[in-house]
């Protein structure tokens, strides 16, 4: 009930004391102190303690509001009758607060929100940049819990913390009275008052925590430390007794070297092979249906916080803006992060100078090392308000309702799932003979290989982006590891140890695919480099890590994870051996395979390698990029180049292994529509620059 | 609570339905080996069991246990599935390729049985068609003959139901389905290779329209591509071991030749070899008179496009694949293809209406009709060997008298004087089955063999040489190194057997 003229509006005491918050004593003794000392009576009651601030607002919360936050913007020309009624359609859609409508509509800037909000409240609107907080009544170990829930304590004024909010409602003040353990008040600021305030005093402290929070809470898990002095021991034990069993049976122990690689490679194979048949059961392509998606009451769809990481990449970032202003769903609920790198003055600028809508929120992440993306979205968890969260590169154009997938893939799916990992594919497939291949590869590992992976319960290596998260779930796992440089391949089997289901949904996201060889080389190399750190790292305690993945888990784990590197490690070699005996026709190598090891090995060479050519078409196929399948007998050439790029990361896991080599974007020709979630072109439609 | 009980009784019926099955399929399975021992009791064999036999005996009985002594002429899969046999006592007499070929059946039977879940028919009904599914000649045929068959009618049967789920889900499986078949297919039977050829102008009836519109060649991609590279590997087996990527295209004892080289003992190659209509117009009325049951799909499915499309290919397919292969002097007899019908027929009543008393009665009189057919053609048109295995199963005794079976003889006489022995095991696969192993001999691909063949006079204890007039005794190694050995003999060597075309030579020692 707003107070109207005519009316006398109850006093603050009697209200209080009619809901049984303070005594009459109470009251009289808060009167008198009104009296000699002066103040107002709320906060005298407050300052004492007797009443939770939350408690107060409650019952008081028609005493202090003034009008309706649309008729406030209205009465300040901030927004029209037309969008006045547009918000209030929405509104009835979208079921969120108008503040948040209007800003994700980008009418009315954050500030200006700030400022009507006040007026609601009838409290002073603070520009915390201007008018700092006092650090003394900040306590740095709630930083997190600060930038999660957007409020910041301001200043102590007659013994009274005053804390600057950015929302007002009781779930907020029940926390922060949680968190600040006294009696307050509260204050309305803007929501990037908070954030830029909190990052100018906290770099060190976020850092610190994106840096070092999964090395400290579970070390076992951290790629920090790339192998143990136990797998060394290991390690030095098995090449000690490899080299005296070398020296004294040499032609047995090549045999059997040959042997046990072949044989690691037919079943490889096998596996893929499982895995395609598994993986390709129509029930994956209908995970989501369509009817569900247009079934859903949007106003239930929880907040979704959207991290994307960014280096460098200033040329796409309006388009990524603009996939994420295209994605169904209420705009409002999104709370999307730009993580930029501190000195990349470059996206920095165009991020401003793109004025973008209130749901974009930049975060600048200190300059330190190591600088990988899973450090910059550590980082960024921490000023994440997501019930779920997922992260997208600068590149990607998601098909418009995943985030409504997602979230019905939940709800569909059991308890314990923590992840649903969207398919993704690339929209320039067609621009050459490298992007055809990529092409091929990732619709084989997404539409065939991941599916599976999940229908047999075998840890799934998560994707670099489109990959959704309970957002709880993934601060439990104390986010991703800043050391390895594929942190999603690496949490994926994390979250499998821990009891959790990593599930897969039926909606792409396109992104472009690498079209330059040495830009591939790069990107490669790291995956495989990170590959082999997260095979290290959950290598430490097979025992331990069997007993938590059971048989299928882990032997799909050997074989998937380290089959996918070993066998990019070992194709040269045995390549190599049979273009020796190829081209000079020698008969050196006949005593190294014995019948069993020779048909083995034929059998990889040709049945094998033909299937797995043959896997390549079907990834086609399916997807129905049919002018692709002809290409895929030339896969070999692309194997060979997944050999070099694993030589490489091996090297670099030696001399440097925390290095993120960099893959530059923006080097397609091709576009992407981003309104409808970039099917690929068969020819480029526009040009676009920004090569690295 | 009630829908519990309902899925409760579901639960019951299946599983009593299931129990009826698998009493059905163990007595068709028994029926099947009690007629193949009675048939093999009355003097039956198949030349190519015994062949096959032969192959895997001394393939596993000789010094070094090696892939390539399967030979590259011949399909291997078959020999695969013998060769767990070979290790069982009480089999080396050659009984392991019936009892091949009979389990084969059985999983067939199994397979149609397990499929046939999606059609609800009675149990009554389902043995009744059951019945007479197996007692079509071509069926029994395939199930007691002791050939590879009934590996074939497995591959066909899935190949037609991937050709149905193409066509009516056109989901991957299907494809990739009917892909992994053909591989299989072509390592179990040579005519593989006409079956996908005829196949290749059908794909357009069988695959979505959007997709032969929007991309043909990825559809013969995906389809034929592992085929490619089966008959790719193949060929680089055959250079790695024999030294010539065509040596199972070239090689006179090829059984991928098929008839190819001995055209002048196959009647249906003297008639129709090296045309493709008129042997496609024979083998049509052939199928007119073998399974009419086939004109009543079709009629029965008129209305319904994708079923339709279905049972056209069944009735096309085999005939295409007919003409094709007699067109290249393959086939030597139309039945070895036309048989598959039998198979295409089981995956077809997979889908089939008959829960009517209309729609079952005319079905099962249309079966009945083709069991006759069936009966008659395969009786006029019989082979040699088909004459001898119906003749055994009417009760007459099929076998040469042992006096006069001069392989069996040569067989015994060897297992009786076991010492090294050089034979050339393509000609005398008969004598090494009837020897019961290949211990001890030097068989073509073995060192011993080769090392004697480059020497002007071999030092064996043993050689056996046929005789040289025959045209088996034409194609053996040993004439062929050796052309005056069996007339005249050899320095230092004796004769020590002399019978039936076959003699052996013995080394004599100072």
């Amino acid at each position: 009930m707003s107070t109207q003229a005519g009316l006398v509006r109850p006093r603050i005491g009697e209200m209080l004391l009619s809901d049984r918050l303070i005594t009459q004593q109470q009251l009289d003794q808060a009167l008198d102190q009104q009296r000699n000392q002066g103040g107002r009576i709320g906060d005298i009651i407050l300052s004492h303690g007797w009443v939770k601030t939350a408690e107060f607002y409650t019952v008081l919360s028609d005493h202090f509001r003034r009008g309706l936050i649309g008729d406030l913007l209205l009465e300040k020309g901030l927004i029209s009758q037309d969008q006045m009624a547009e918000l209030l359609e929405i509104q009835q859609q979208w079921g969120t607060r108008f503040g948040d409508i209007v800003l994700s509509k980008g009418w009315v800037s954050s500030y200006q929100i700030g400022q009507v909000l006040a007026e609601h409240f009838g409290k002073p609107n603070v520009n915390l940049l201007e008018e700092a907080p006092d650090r003394d009544v900040i306590d740095r170990d709630n930083l997190s819990t600060y930038s999660e829930n957007l409020f910041v304590p301001w200043r102590r004024e007659n013994g009274l913390l005053l804390v600057a909010v950015v929302d007002v409602n009781p779930a907020l003040l029940a926390l922060v009275g949680d968190t600040v353990g006294e009696p307050f008040d509260f204050i309305i600021t803007s929501k990037f008052d908070v954030i830029w305030f909190l990052q100018s005093i906290g770099d060190m402290f976020y850092s610190e925590r994106a840096v070092h929070e999964l090395a400290n809470v579970q070390p076992e898990y951290s790629a920090s430390e790339v192998i143990t002095p136990k797998q060394l021991r290991f390690l030095f034990v098995l090449m000690s007794l490899s080299m005296v069993v070398i020296a004294f049976w040499p032609l047995e122990a090549f045999i059997v070297l040959i042997f046990g690689i072949s044989l690691f490679l037919m079943v490889n194979f096998g596996l893929r092979m499982v895995l395609t048949w598994v993986g390709g059961d129509p029930e994956f392509d209908n995970v989501v249906t369509d009817e569900e998606v247009a079934a859903l009451d949007e106003r239930t769809l929880p907040v979704y916080s959207i991290l994307l990481p960014m280096y460098h990449e200033a040329a796409t970032l309006p388009a990524i803006a603009q996939a994420l202003r295209s994605i169904d769903y209420p705009l409002s609920k999104l709370d999307i992060k730009l993580i930029l790198e501190q000195d990349d003055d470059e996206t920095i600028d165009k991020a401003k100078e793109l004025s973008l809508e209130g749901i974009f929120e930049i975060l600048r992440v200190p300059d330190c090392l190591p600088k990988t993306k899973p450090k910059a979205c550590n980082y960024a968890l921490h000023f994440c308000r997501g019930e779920l969260a997922t992260i997208y590169d600068g590149e990607d154009a998601p098909e418009p309702d995943q985030l409504k997938k997602a979230v019905i893939a939940f709800r569909k799916g059991a308890d314990n799932i923590a992840v649903i990992q969207a398919r993704l594919n690339y929209f320039n497939a067609t621009e050459n003979w490298l992007t055809r291949m990529f092409t091929m590869e990732y619709s084989l590992w997404f539409d065939f290989y991941l599916p599976a992976l999940d229908a047999l319960n075998i840890p799934i290596p998560l994707g670099g982006t489109s990959n959704h998260f309970k957002m709880d779930v993934l601060r439990e796992m104390d986010g991703w590891d800043p050391y390895n440089v594929t942190e999603d391949c690496d949490l994926g089997v994390r979250l499998v140890q821990k009891g959790y289901h990593v599930g897969v949904m039926n909606s792409t996201t396109f992104e472009e695919a690498n079209n330059s060889i040495p830009n591939w080389i790069r990107q490669r190399s790291r995956w495989l480099k990170g590959y082999m750190q997260s095979y290290l790292v959950h290598m430490r305690t097979p025992i331990s890590f069997y007993r938590k993945l059971g048989h299928v888990g882990f032997w799909g784990f050997q074989f998937f994870i380290g089959g996918t590197i070993f066998s990019a490690l070992l194709m040269p070699i045995m390549a190599l051996f049979y273009a020796v005996w190829l081209l000079t026709g020698t008969s050196y190598f006949d005593p190294l395979f014995p019948p069993l090891v020779l048909y083995i090995t034929l059998f990889n060479l040709s049945i094998a390698n033909g299937f797995l050519i043959y896997l390549f078409m079907l990834s086609g196929f399916k997807r129905k990029y049919f002018n692709l399948i002809p290409w895929a007998i030339t896969v070999p050439f692309y194997w060979m180049l997944q050999s070099w790029a694993a030589y490489k990361g091996l090297w670099q896991l030696i001399h440097n292994p925390f290095y993120w080599e960099k893959t530059h974007h923006g080097l397609t020709t091709f576009g992407v529509d981003h309104e409808t979630g970039g099917a690929p072109h068969s020819a480029p439609v526009a040009s676009k620059s920004g090569a690295h | 609570m009630n829908s519990a009980n309902t899925s409760r009784v579901h639960t019951q019926s299946w599983s009593f339905a299931h129990h009826q099955g698998t009493w059905l399929l163990i007595f068709l399975t028994m029926m099947l080996v009690g007629l193949t021992i009675w048939v093999l009791s009355n003097g039956f064999f198949l030349e190519s069991a015994m062949q096959s036999w032969s192959i895997v005996i001394s393939a596993l009985g000789s010094e070094d246990v090696l892939l390539e002594n399967l030979t590259m002429l011949t399909p291997h899969l078959p020999l695969y599935l013998l060769i767990p046999f070979y290790f069982i006592p009480g089999l080396d007499t050659g009984a392991a390729p019936y009892l091949v070929s009979i389990l084969a059946t059985s999983l067939l039977l199994w397979m149609w049985a397990r499929d046939l879940k999606d059609v609800d028919i009675t149990q009554t009904r389902l043995a009744i068609v059951a019945l007479l599914i197996v007692l079509h000649p071509a069926f029994l045929w395939a199930a007691t003959s002791g050939g590879h068959i009934s590996l074939t009618m497995i591959t066909f049967y899935l190949l037609y139901r991937s050709a149905q789920h193409i066509i009516t889900v056109h989901d991957i499986h299907s494809y990739i389905s009917m892909a992994v078949v053909f591989v299989v297919f072509f390592f179990i039977d040579g005519t593989a290779v006409y079956i996908f050829v005829a196949l290749i102008p059908l794909i357009v009836l069988i695959a979505p329209i959007r997709a032969i519109m929007i991309s043909p060649m990825s559809l013969y991609l995906i389809i034929g591509t592992p085929f490619a590279f089966a008959v790719g590997t193949w060929a680089y087996m055959n250079w790695i071991f024999e030294g010539s990527f065509s040596f199972f295209i070239t090689n006179a004892d090829s059984d991928f030749l098929g008839g190819m080289l001995s055209i002048a003992q196959y009647p249906w190659l003297q008639d129709y070899g090296g045309e493709f209509f008129q042997p496609f117009l024979v083998a049509t009325g052939y199928l007119l008179i073998a399974y009419p049951v086939s004109i009543y799909l079709l009629l029965d499915t008129i209305d319904d496009n994708h079923r339709f499309r279905a049972t056209f290919v069944l009735m096309l397919h085999p005939l295409i694949a007919i003409g094709i292969a007699t067109s290249q002097h393959y086939l030597t007899h139309p039945f070895e293809i036309l048989t598959l019908v039998s198979a295409g027929l089981m995956a077809e009543l997979t889908y089939v209406k008959m829960q009517t008393r209309r729609e079952f009665i005319l079905l099962v009189i249309f079966m009945m009709v083709s069991i006759v057919g069936g009966w008659w053609l395969f009786i006029e048109t019989a082979n040699p060997q088909m004459t001898r295995w119906y003749k055994a199963i009417q009760g007459e005794n099929t076998s040469v008298a042992i006096v006069e079976d001069a392989d069996y003889q040569l067989g015994k006489w060897l297992n009786t004087h076991r010492m090294p022995t050089i034979i050339y095991e393509r000609t005398a696969y008969r004598a090494i089955v009837a020897r019961g192993d290949a211990e001890g001999l030097l068989l073509s691909y073995s060192h011993g063999f080769k090392s004697a063949m480059r020497q002007r006079i071999p030092d064996v204890e043993q050689i056996v040489v046929s005789d040289p007039d025959t045209l088996a005794g034409k194609r053996d190694r040993v004439n062929i190194r050796h052309p005056h050995l069996y007339s005249h003999g050899m320095s230092g060597y004796k004769l020590v057997y002399d019978k039936l075309g076959w003699r052996v030579y013995r080394k004599i020692h100072a």
